[in-house]
């Protein structure tokens, strides 16, 4: 096999590179894996952005005329720039960045710390996502009794005013399927 | 206030020097009601001046760049307080530094806030802890743009999150002369980090210095970023003490011929260019490490920011040409380098 850069040396090194999740294999010659061995080393955040901005696919035609109303950047030059105008234009693009944020990061929600004065709200939304996986995993693992106090949980939570999510009710009656699309189970939470 | 045990650990380390070669810590910051630097007017890059001037005055001294002889602001760079991208617009930007040099704030890079903390060798602890007491202090009396999903908001999507970048600055020339770098590139690749030149993103690695940090700044807590970067800093400490070790064992005549020769340039050569004297630098370096030689690692640490050309300049009554100034730093390397 030849080098896939300069198509002349046999190709003796062989690449697996994961960038966000996604296998990339190559196969170079020695000195062209040494040069971009270097390239790689150097290479800063930016260019990092830029060559994931490059090469993002499913980014569809209309993002080009996304434009943001508070100070007028654009998807399109922002994908040349890498460079967003405003804290607005997080909103604006939301849609976009959220994919290529996942592809830098690995991750797409700050888990980090806070303003002090968003730090109540933001450590209950925490505790609240927190419960609500939990709850999730003990419904997948049949553990309903779990279930059902993690949902009150949850519910004492949140302010009285709101009505209670389908999502919550919907625990009250759990049926499992089997994988043959048999029901083969029914439990009432409350029971 | 920081923690006493941190200053006092700090005061005290020499470990890790031999590798490790200083720590710092970067946060970024914005205004939640302004665009981002590269979108804003020049009232705009005023009052964002202003608001940190006003709340950070009484700590810091600040420095308006564009009043600032370019001798001064080169001096900032090479001293590492601020970036060369700070000076792209400098009557838009601004900076304001402690005392000590320990603590610097960069506005209207390419964020509003760019808090800088700085400590010797291997304390990103107390880098860390500078930072945030800094930010702390700025967040009782500012609205950062922050977002509960997303963190603090950065004019680039590479640094939202914690807008933290934790970095270790490394001399690493047993592993790279021996080829093993590129092995650790890949490694640290691996686990959310990178690792850069001397002077930060796309350049090269003068001295056989390298700036490890995180590259993940969403996700992960900051404790967690720190801990990433000091485990694998450690790591690459001890890898490279196994490299320098190995490197001397196999072939002492000729590692410490290239140790010795390099050192004969430092202190016989009548005139030195910067790049010389970095590659020399780095193996003179490696030799006190080593003790090769009897010189102490301090001197030679200094070397690294006063034999820089703003540095040199500085030092000279008159402008001086590439050629006196390479005359100049060789003199001054001599005078530092005498046991």
């Amino acid at each position: 096999m030849l080098c896939e850069k300069c198509g002349v040396a046999p190709a003796t090194i062989h690449l697996t590179t994961i960038v966000g999740g996604e296998k990339i294999e190559q196969h170079l010659c020695a000195a062209c894996c040494q040069k971009q061995k270097q390239a790689l080393t150097m290479a800063g955040m930016s260019t990092l952005l830029l060559s994931l901005l490059k090469g993002a696919s499913g980014v569809p035609d209309e993002t080009v005329t996304l434009r943001c109303h508070s100070c007028g950047q654009t998807f399109e030059v922002f994908q040349k720039t890498g460079m967003l105008g405003c804290p607005k234009c997080y909103e604006v693009f939301k849609e976009h960045l959220t994919p290529l944020l996942s592809r830098i990061h690995g991750k797409t929600s700050h888990t980090g710390r806070v303003p002090p004065d968003t730090f109540e709200q933001t450590t209950m939304a925490r505790r609240l996502e927190s419960l609500r996986r939990n709850m999730d995993r003990a419904i997948a693992e049949e553990d309903f009794e779990l279930a059902a106090q993690l949902r009150d949980e949850i519910r004492a939570m949140q302010p009285a005013k709101e009505p209670s999510s389908d999502e919550l009710d919907s625990i009250d009656n759990v049926a499992v399927a089997c994988p043959d699309d048999v029901t083969c189970g029914e439990v009432s939470a409350d029971a | 206030m920081l923690d006493d045990s941190l200053l006092q650990k700090a005061s005290e380390s020499v470990m890790d020097n031999d590798v490790a070669i200083s720590s710092r810590m970067r946060l970024a910051r914005n205004f939640a009601d302004l665009p981002f630097p590269g979108f804003m007017d020049m009232e705009q890059a005023q009052e964002s001046v202003r608001r940190c001037v006003s709340a950070l005055s009484d700590t810091l001294t600040p420095y308006a760049l564009d009043k600032l002889p370019p001798l001064k602001r080169m001096i900032l760079v090479e001293k590492h307080l601020i970036s060369r991208d700070l000076l792209k617009t400098p009557e838009r930007s601004a900076a304001m530094i402690s005392s000590d040099e320990k603590l610097s704030v960069m506005i209207n890079e390419e964020d509003h806030l760019r808090i800088q903390s700085f400590a010797p060798a291997f304390e990103l602890d107390l880098a860390f802890a500078k930072a945030f007491e800094a930010d702390t202090r700025l967040q009782e009396k500012m609205n950062f743009a922050y977002d509960t999903d997303l963190g603090f908001l950065t004019a680039c999507p590479t640094n939202t999150g914690t807008g933290m970048r934790a970095s270790v600055m490394l001399h690493l020339p047993a592993l790279t002369w021996s080829g093993e770098i590129s092995k650790v590139t890949q490694a640290v690749s691996k686990l959310g980090l990178t690792i850069r030149g001397l002077y930060g993103e796309g350049t090269e690695a003068q001295g056989d210095l390298y700036q490890l940090s995180n590259q993940v700044t969403l996700g992960r807590t900051e404790e967690e970023i720190l801990s990433d970067v000091k485990t694998a800093a450690s790591q690459m400490v001890e890898w490279e003490r196994r490299i320098r070790a190995a490197l001397h064992a196999g072939d002492k005549i000729n590692l410490e011929d290239r140790m010795l020769r390099a050192l004969g340039v430092l202190e016989r050569a009548r005139k030195i260019t910067s790049k010389e004297f970095m590659q020399k630098w780095s193996a003179v370096r490696f030799a006190s490490c080593m003790r090769v030689i009897p010189h102490n690692i301090s001197v030679i640490d200094d070397l690294l920011v006063s034999a820089q050309p703003a540095s040199l300049q500085s030092q000279a009554s008159e402008t001086l040409s590439d050629e006196q100034r390479d005359i100049r730093r060789a003199e001054l390397v001599q005078s530092r380098l005498k046991v």
